[in-house]
């Protein structure tokens, strides 16, 4: 007997816009079936894994917690962790002084000339890691006639055998990992300077403060929350370096460049080691949680001052 | 700004010289390619190529799986990214702007996801993947990559802030459910559909370690799990790697330079804070 159009149907009681609305797990199903069998599921296998030794050819079976008092005694773990923290200690200030003087450099400069500078050293960033190590793969080349060295050469410095060297190898992928990643440092700084009200420089000027003074009482005080997630940021990534190991040296040579995460893949899918890797992986979580904890608590509180 | 001229010309000049830099292995690639065998080591070092040739790239079109590779990154990359902006955006819009039974909860489940690096899940992944005999096909390239939490966090931050008489006035004039969120809130989330549709689009096109897993048959294989294989096979031959570097960045330089501004403030979003 209702000839009235469809808003009737939504309008009958218990259908507010607010209420408890069971439409909700139907837009939520898809994902939440995702998230439950490739996170979720994931996340406690790869605890429960932690807790077994063995593979898949020979089977697993639970040992405890021994794997986790074991690793600290196993030398070639303490040499990943070892080399991880080393690249994350070369490549984040490196990173950071660098972008950090481009940006300066760059940000009062025309508004072209940064559009330029930022597409060119968006480059790496979109491109697979995969395909830029192939590149310096070759400009890496030892002897003196490799194209960097050659290219020093010029300058009278020594050739180096850059990827064959334990000295030099992770240095070189440092350097490799700060001048893929640089450019995501720049943009993001240069938008963390935009941000910055010119206000507070006027205000700072008509009271006297000198070209120094406004450095270091306005511009970096107000990047510090920009630098603060972008030295974390850059501690997670190089934390989870992989691809440039793998293609560059594939942990060599003897292990001198062998990361965490390219340890828990070798581990596991080349020596079948899955209990042994998942402790580990588990291991890196906790890092990442940590410091991820730390970004956000930090974050918050400078949004509160 | 009243500065001294010679010290602009300086910012000028130095930070043209940075790019220069970030570019050179760029240019060394393209110079690199036009030539077999390219003899890259020698004293003084030839730059340019003494006889130029495209052999290289039609080399590494025709003698590898190249045309393969090129278009399971592709399908890859964009059937991932339109799955992500549908799945996740629903569970985004659910989160945003509905109130049901463990919503808390289940948000905060999710939003933990945004802790776990993928190396922790590899091992766990790559098993299930297995089990359900997603190895080497595209279901096992695409669906695990679904399941990260960042997309459902971007748009629900995003959707918090539509204004509610919009959606109750599409409820009056007779949207369902589905309508609500279809015709209301998806065009007006676009510009958070967009940075996400950039961000996991070039996630997809560099991502290596879980294909690397996942498609070991040379006809599944995405572009850079193909070109760590190509550069075993033309071993020695740099004019021919560089040609497959180039021709597998080619396409993503072409949307990158058509659509920079967009790029550039989707990298930056997760960034800044509002």
């Amino acid at each position: 007997m209702t000839t009235a159009p469809k808003p009737q149907r939504h309008s009958g009681p218990g259908h507010s816009a607010e209420g408890s609305d069971r439409s909700a797990y139907a837009f939520l199903a898809p994902y939440l079936v995702l998230y439950c069998v490739f996170m979720l599921a994931p996340v406690l296998w790869a605890f429960g894994l932690s807790l077994q030794t063995g593979g898949l050819l020979e089977g697993t079976s639970y040992i405890g917690l021994a794997n986790y008092s074991e690793v600290w005694s196993n030398p070639f773990f303490n040499n990943a962790l070892r080399n991880t923290a080393l690249y994350a200690i070369i490549a984040v200030p490196a990173a950071m002084g660098l972008s950090l003087a481009t940006a300066l450099l760059v940000h009062p400069l025309a508004r072209w000339w940064k559009s330029f500078i930022r597409v060119s050293l968006f480059l790496p960033l979109i491109s697979s890691a995969v395909a830029l190590a192939i590149i310096w793969r070759a400009l890496l080349l030892p002897g003196q006639t490799g194209p960097l060295n050659w290219i020093l050469g010029n300058f009278g410095l020594p050739p180096q055998n850059w990827l064959g060297h334990p000295d030099w190898v992770i240095p070189a992928i440092a350097a490799f990992q700060v001048w893929s990643g640089y450019g995501f440092w720049v943009i993001v700084l240069l938008a963390g300077l935009d941000a910055v009200p010119t206000q507070l420089y006027e205000a700072a000027r008509v009271d006297g403060a000198g070209r120094w003074q406004l450095f270091t009482r306005i511009t970096m005080p107000m990047l510090r929350p920009t630098l603060l997630f972008l030295s974390v940021m850059g501690v997670i990534w190089n934390l989870q370096l992989f691809d440039a190991v793998f293609m560059l040296t594939q942990g060599g040579p003897a292990n001198a460049s062998v990361s965490v995460v390219y340890y828990i893949y070798r581990g596991a899918f080349h020596f079948d080691q899955l209990g042994h890797s998942a402790t580990m992986s588990v291991l890196l979580f906790l890092l990442v949680m940590g410091l991820t904890l730390l970004q956000m608590r930090y974050g918050r509180r400078d949004e509160d001052a | 700004m009243g500065r001294l001229p010679y010290l602009r010309m300086l910012r000028y000049l130095l930070s043209g010289v940075l790019a220069v830099a970030s570019l050179s292995p760029f240019v060394f690639m393209l110079l690199i390619s036009f030539e077999h065998h390219r003899v890259i080591t020698g004293n003084p070092l030839h730059w340019i190529p003494t006889a130029p040739t495209l052999t290289t790239y039609t080399d590494v079109l025709t003698l590898s799986g190249f045309g393969d590779w090129l278009f399971n990154s592709t399908f890859v990359a964009v059937v991932a990214t339109l799955a992500v902006l549908l799945i996740q955006s629903m569970a985004a819009y659910a989160f945003a702007r509905k109130r049901f039974f463990g919503r808390e909860v289940l948000f905060y489940l999710v939003l933990a996801g945004l802790m776990v690096p993928g190396s922790m899940t590899l091992i766990p992944q790559f098993l299930i993947a297995g089990k359900f005999g997603l190895l080497n096909s595209y279901a096992g390239l695409i669906l695990p990559t679904l399941a990260g939490p960042l997309g459902v966090f971007l748009l629900r931050q995003y959707m918090l802030g539509i204004p509610q008489s919009l959606l109750d006035a599409a409820r009056i004039d007779g949207c369902r459910e589905f309508g609500v969120y279809w015709r209301i809130v998806l065009p007006l989330s676009l510009p958070a559909m967009g940075t996400l549709a950039i961000i996991t689009f070039t996630a997809h096109w560099r991502e290596f370690l879980w294909p690397l897993l996942v498609a070991t048959d040379d006809s599944m294989k995405t572009l850079p799990v193909g070109l760590a294989s190509l550069s075993s096979q033309f071993n020695t031959d740099y004019g021919a790697q560089m040609a497959g570097a180039l021709l597998s960045l080619l396409p993503v330089v072409v949307v990158f330079l058509w659509l920079q501004r967009y790029f550039i403030a989707g990298l930056t979003a997760g960034a800044m804070k509002e």
